[in-house]
């Protein structure tokens, strides 16, 4: 029993992430002062998010590339549209910034869905189009310079400023839990309970697991396309939305680069690369992983030009004793 | 009536006067000039065509922008052949890559075509390269207003956008350097003295700030030369509490920064107009056509350009802005 949980993925994660936070912690105190907690916890808001959406797709068996312009296409058009209508004297509440976004997104990740399912293009080379795609129509149709925090909806500024509970830091000002830390847990608690209880979320590890076996005990193979893409492009819209706000300033090439470091993360988290396997617990785990090791690095004293290259070999390290780790289970398995 | 007709005679010969002052004007010179920038779209690059179009406006010359909508190099080249099929008088490029384009150019200067470049003090087969600037000068004086704001003692942090980039490093390296002559009681906080890489991201550098603020919380000055990640930086040091404490001084656009700078988070902006460097770029085309050789002390008319420094083919500027609460509503690009 003790056996089985050691070797459990998602106990891997937990225990590197108190490794890290010991070996941190003694080079630098700060690193386990309350205010550096509540930022790393801040800081992981967005790639948690997106990590879902990259989930889902990989558990159906796919990598998506597009998620970031998704998301960006998404939260900058919406920031635009209600920067002009705010311009025009009506403030739109925060919510229905996020379902816009969120609208957009979905509808984006149809697009996704159809060249997949309809055109039989692989996941990965298509969502690489679909991206470019997504970036030229944004950059020709809806704009490409900044949206800076004077013309941003009011609703989104008032979104970034606010903490859940907060106290006087040294300097004065309040520091506290920033509330996008709860739409966060949210977004992985409803990704948790889809993919686990619906037939739905069933059908996306069937999907990733077997396709043509997934085909034959009737789970509908372009449905349950359509449910990852969407559900994805929905995802990447509510993530793109909350990352805009919370820096306050929409600059479409701000995601640009980044697909790989939140892929890792969540395949980090046990998400099995060739689809059918992952737990939104193992990415979360994944997500707190990768972010705690990039976001501290200047902090505990690596030197900036090191920072990528200790990073880089920190997340090999990871994977390396995940391998171990899966080897030694499968072993277990076959013991039994 | 006499007096209304000596009145238009001279209001004639003015005209007159005048017109043929443009003509002989080295600088004016109906032409016909493309603007390749590096990317097509950004609001760097947008800014610096509104340049092209002032300058239409002066002399009556045909303007337009061509160019990839992501860095390119092979697509640059194909403009600039495309450039010359079309027989433009003069091309104005913002190479994204110097040593791949440069050939390229030489063939359109064998045609005929004048080649005015920004950012390539690298390029050969030019007729001038413009630079806004001196970089140690600009990073000197970004060091002394440094140095003011903190009152000569302290530590500062220093960012860079990347630690690839020419000029970022230029000027980082230039405040460093004057800051260690000039005031001997101010510290250079970074880890053995190596600048904070911010990505020219906004999300990045925001986390970056964050951090670098809890690494070195004695910190009472802060340098950025990444125009993407100024207003970022200014967020963190607003929700760390340190807008009284750290005197910020960056290199920004106006509208981008307006808000923090009125909340005294960004204590002072360092910056020049590309629409200015545009502008100037028109001129040194016009120039090349008329056949002025341009030197040292000659006034191209444009902010910045009012007294060049000449060094082989590159035209540098000799004045930037600096903009505090003050006069930072002045100013909107």
């Amino acid at each position: 029993m003790i056996k089985r949980i050691v070797l459990k993925n998602e106990f891997l994660s937990l225990s590197m992430i108190l490794l890290f936070g010991i070996i941190f912690g003694i080079a630098n105190p700060t690193f386990l002062s309350l205010i550096n907690i509540l930022d790393l916890l801040k800081m992981c808001v967005k790639p948690a998010i997106f990590a879902c959406g990259v989930m889902i797709v990989l558990i159906s068996g796919g990598i998506d590339m597009s998620f970031l312009w998704i998301g960006m296409f998404s939260a900058y058009s919406t920031s635009k549209l209600f920067s002009i209508v705010q311009a025009n004297g009506t403030i739109v509440p925060f919510a229905v910034i996020l379902l816009v976004s969120m609208f957009i997104g979905a509808l984006l990740g149809s697009i996704n869905s159809l060249l997949v399912s309809k055109f039989r293009i692989p996941v990965f080379i298509a969502t690489l189009s679909s991206a470019n795609i997504f970036m030229g129509i944004m950059f020709q149709f809806v704009g490409s310079e900044y949206i800076f925090p004077e013309q941003m909806p009011q609703s989104m500024i008032e979104f970034s400023n606010k903490l859940l509970f907060s106290f006087p830091s040294q300097g004065g000002t309040l520091v506290g839990l920033h509330v996008s830390v709860l739409y966060a847990i949210a977004a992985l608690l409803i990704t948790h309970l889809v993919m686990r209880y619906t037939m739905m979320g069933r059908s996306v590890y069937a999907l990733g697991g077997d396709a043509s076996s997934a085909e034959r005990v009737g789970f509908s193979l372009i449905k349950t396309n359509l449910f990852v893409f969407m559900m994805a492009g929905l995802i990447a819209g509510l993530a793109g939305a909350i990352a805009i706000s919370n820096i306050q300033v929409a600059n479409p090439y701000d995601f640009q680069g980044q697909e790989l470091t939140v892929t890792a993360a969540v395949i980090i988290g046990g998400t099995r690369v060739t689809g059918g396997k992952g737990s939104v617990l193992g990415v979360a785990l994944g997500v707190l992983l990768t972010n705690l090791i990039s976001q501290n690095l200047i902090l505990v004293g690596v030197p900036p030009e090191y920072n990528k290259f200790v990073f880089g070999l920190l997340i090999i390290f990871a994977t390396i004793v995940q391998a171990v780790q899966e080897r030694a289970r499968k072993a277990l398995y076959r013991g039994l | 009536m006499k007096r209304l007709v000596v009145i238009l005679i001279a209001g004639v010969i003015l005209l007159g006067m005048s017109s043929g002052f443009a003509e002989n004007d080295p600088f004016i010179q109906d032409m016909v000039i493309a603007h390749l920038p590096k990317t097509v779209g950004g609001a760097w690059f947008t800014r610096m065509y509104q340049g092209f179009g002032q300058y239409s406006g002066m002399s009556g010359s045909e303007t337009f922008q061509i160019g990839p909508s992501t860095g390119d190099a092979a697509a640059h080249n194909a403009n600039v052949q495309d450039l010359v099929a079309q027989g433009v008088d003069a091309i104005c490029v913002v190479p994204y890559a110097p040593e791949q384009i440069d050939a390229e150019l030489g063939k359109a200067r064998a045609e005929g075509t004048i080649v005015i470049s920004n950012e390539g003090t690298k390029l050969q087969n030019i007729d001038y390269d413009l630079e806004a600037f001196d970089n140690t000068k600009f990073g000197q004086g970004a060091a002394e207003l440094l140095g003011e704001g903190m009152g000569g003692k302290g530590s500062i942090i220093v960012f860079v956008g990347s630690l690839g980039s020419t000029a970022h490093m230029s000027w980082a390296n230039s405040i460093v350097d004057t800051i260690q002559a000039k005031y001997p009681d101010i510290q250079v906080a970074n880890k053995d003295g190596v600048f904070i890489e911010t990505g020219n991201n906004a999300a990045n550098s925001y986390e970056k700030a964050k951090e670098a603020l809890k690494a070195y919380p004695e910190a009472t000055g802060i340098f950025c030369p990444s125009a993407t990640d100024t207003p970022s930086i200014a967020r963190a040091i607003q929700e760390a509490g340190l807008t009284n404490q750290i005197t910020y001084v960056a290199v920004g656009l106006p509208n981008a920064v307006r808000t923090y700078v009125k909340s005294g988070d960004l204590d002072v902006v360092v910056c020049w107009d590309p629409a200015d460097v545009g502008l100037a770029m028109c001129k040194l085309a016009a120039a090349a056509k008329s056949g002025y050789e341009v030197k040292t002390g000659d006034d191209l008319g444009v902010f910045g350009f009012n007294n060049v420094i000449v060094e082989g083919k590159v035209v540098m500027g000799s004045e930037w802005r600096v903009l505090t609460a003050a006069e930072i509503d002045d100013f909107n690009y």
